[in-house]
């Protein structure tokens, strides 16, 4: 009997603490990968510094990066070889000998 | 800002409107296509009847059934044109007709094949109408021609476009690198060579694009338009692979700025 009501009354709260903070820690990862509760959980993997130099921060060599990038994706998306818009296939010449 | 409101409510409206204006375009020229198609099973039919019977109602028929056909095929190229309008229109931005006569010939084109439909009427015989067609025939050789003449031009718009950025692009490259040239008492050497080889590889590919557009425009008139835009567009797909492997080595150089 006393076994019973210590499960009740300590190990019950505990699991139900337990799922909430599962609950919470998910909630958080989704939000902000870099939250202070989902390492315990979701291990993200090791981030590298990155080196910042000189011209890799200038806007005049970030514009120019932009500006071949966009020219790069319209060179990869232009359809050429596009024949739906060639004119309709006609029947010319009745053909008819009265 | 009540002010500013309105004006892009408007601009916002305009664009909706434009948008479902080229679909309802392209929707109309489906549905002509679909009506020619049935216009000229039907024909088929009533001529087979007449070959057949040789009777006056069966030519009477045939008559009939050929008017409605040549009337729908005059609707389909009618919309075909339109629909060719409204795509230069979308992909040039070009809204102007002063600014270009493509509108025009287009606009003429049509008139042009809408005329056909008194001579269709007036017809009483069978014989006259197969005149009318062969007319028709020549009317739509010219229609086939502007069509393609039109495809090639919102392609070579594209394509003089992105020559364009790329070359503003490579001298902008020239400037940051004399830039760093400057500031950092650095050997460029390499970077500049890089340079000056990808200017005068961009130069090249404008010159390829004015010659070869320029043969297609002087051969488009001729009797196999299709032939010559699929020589364009050949030209153009070699272009592409071109451009493509400039832009590549400019973000080489580029990454490798971006380092220092």
């Amino acid at each position: 009997m006393k076994k019973k009501i210590n499960f009740v009354m300590i190990g019950l709260p505990l699991l139900f603490l337990f799922i909430l903070f599962l609950i919470v820690s998910s909630k958080l990862k989704e939000e902000r990968p870099s939250s202070i509760f989902s390492p315990f959980l979701f291990p993200s993997p090791t981030t590298v510094p990155v080196m910042e130099t000189r011209w890799s921060t200038d806007s005049g060599v970030l514009k120019m990066e932009k500006s071949i990038e966009e020219l790069k994706k319209e060179l990869d998306s232009i359809i050429l070889k596009d024949n739906s818009f060639f004119p309709p296939q006609l029947n010319f010449g009745l053909e008819i000998n009265p | 800002m009540k002010k500013i409101l309105p004006i892009v409510f408007l601009l916002i409206f305009l664009t909706l409107v434009q948008k479902v204006n080229s679909q309802d375009i392209f929707q109309e020229y489906l549905s002509t296509a679909s009506k020619y198609k049935s216009d000229y099973e039907a024909f088929v039919l009533a001529k087979s009847r007449f070959m057949t019977y040789k009777s006056l109602d069966s030519e009477q028929e045939a008559i009939e059934k050929t008017k409605a056909m040549l009337f729908s095929k005059i609707e389909l190229v009618k919309n075909y044109l339109n629909l060719i309008r409204s795509k230069f229109a979308a992909e040039t931005g070009v809204q102007d007709y002063k600014e270009n006569l493509t509108y025009l010939q287009l606009d003429n084109q049509i008139a042009d094949v809408l005329n056909l439909k008194d001579k269709i009427i007036a017809c009483q015989t069978l014989s006259e109408l197969n005149e009318v067609d062969l007319q028709f025939e020549k009317k739509y050789l010219a229609s086939q021609k502007l069509a393609f003449k039109t495809l090639g031009l919102i392609n070579l718009r594209k394509f003089t476009k992105f020559n364009d950025i790329f070359s503003e692009q490579i001298s902008l490259l020239g400037g940051k690198i004399g830039e760093i040239k400057t500031e950092n008492a650095y050997d460029v050497f390499l970077w500049e060579k890089r340079t000056s080889e990808l200017k005068n590889q961009a130069d090249q590919e404008k010159n390829n694009l004015t010659q070869s557009s320029k043969l297609f425009l002087e051969n488009v008139d001729s009797n196999n338009p299709k032939e010559t835009y699929l020589e364009f567009i050949n030209s153009l797909e070699k272009l592409r692979g071109n451009l493509v492997s400039l832009v590549l080595s400019f973000q080489e150089v580029i990454n490798s700025i971006k380092k220092l």
